[in-house]
């Protein structure tokens, strides 16, 4: 057929074209994928930690205040406060609150991502 | 060969193939990397939620809807007055002289010059459908849309697209 006439029957013919643009949308894109491209990219992408370092930090920033507090005999008198809620501040209260607020949305980020 | 490598091998082909079909282009190998690069990073959310394929094909669109709204930005902050801009070299979406196209016997080049002037899902379904062989279901689950839209798209694109080229056929057949 000559690509003139071709032209004209497509332009005229629904059916003609619609076989032509499936049949050329069926057809895969010839692509050349480079070598080694799999290698490459795989030594690209880390194994992400499982304890991210933000996480590691505090656990140890934790650790050394405790080990400090407790040295100090602060932690002791922490404890008796803590037992005898008849003198807990309002201070104390809200900022025990902030903490479980803030530990709550945290644990929810960590167990989202 | 570690696992994620083998996992690229199995699916590289396929990943290459659908951008080279939704960019027009034959170098896309910045884009894979990218599109393997996301896959692995979304890996924890993605497990055991839907197939790696739909996975794989759902970060293809986002990428390439990506790549070409900084292309976009791109040319508009290229200034019209600059005459060494190559301002017809960054577009990619050139349609090719339908004359020259038609006595290279290339009809398909205009079918595919037509197709990259398509809306991104129009296109990308047409692609899947077509090319990769996937069903409504599958389409549905990868742009995020029920089945009844991805029939409208496919549709609306086949439409669309034989009128373009019809548009092109005319063109030519005024020429010659």
């Amino acid at each position: 057929m000559q690509n003139e006439s071709l032209a004209e029957h497509l332009s005229g013919c629904d059916d003609c074209l619609e076989a032509m643009l499936e049949q050329s949308l069926g057809q895969p894109v010839p692509v050349r994928i480079p070598e080694g491209f799999a290698r490459r990219v795989a030594s690209q992408c880390a194994e992400p930690s499982v304890l991210p370092y933000a996480v590691a930090a505090a656990c140890l920033l934790f650790a050394v205040l405790s080990a400090w507090l407790l040295a100090g005999g602060w932690l002791a008198g922490v404890r008796s406060l803590l037992a005898d809620p008849t003198r807990w501040s309002a201070w104390l209260l809200a900022a025990g609150a902030v903490q479980t607020l803030a530990l709550t949305a945290w644990l929810w980020r960590v167990a989202r991502t | 060969m570690d696992e994620r490598a083998q996992l690229i091998e199995r699916h590289q082909q396929m990943v290459f193939r659908t951008l080279a079909r939704l960019t027009g282009e034959a170098d896309v190998e910045d884009l894979a990397q990218e599109v393997f690069l996301r896959f692995f990073r979304g890996l924890s959310r993605f497990r055991g939620r839907a197939k790696a394929s739909t996975f794989l094909y759902r970060i293809i669109l986002n990428v390439v809807n990506d790549e070409w709204r900084r292309r976009e930005r791109e040319r508009l902050a290229v200034s019209l007055d600059d005459p060494g801009a190559g301002w017809d070299n960054r577009l990619s979406c050139r349609t090719p002289d339908p004359e020259d196209a038609l006595y290279r016997e290339q009809v398909s080049a205009l079918i595919e010059a037509a197709l990259q002037l398509l809306p991104l899902r129009e296109r990308a379904a047409l692609i899947l459908y077509y090319q990769e062989r996937r069903g409504y279901e599958d389409i549905a689950a990868i742009l995020e849309a029920p089945c009844g839209t991805v029939k409208t798209l496919l549709h609306r694109g086949r439409e669309r697209l034989k009128a373009s080229v019809r548009g092109q056929l005319e063109t030519c057949k005024t020429r010659v």
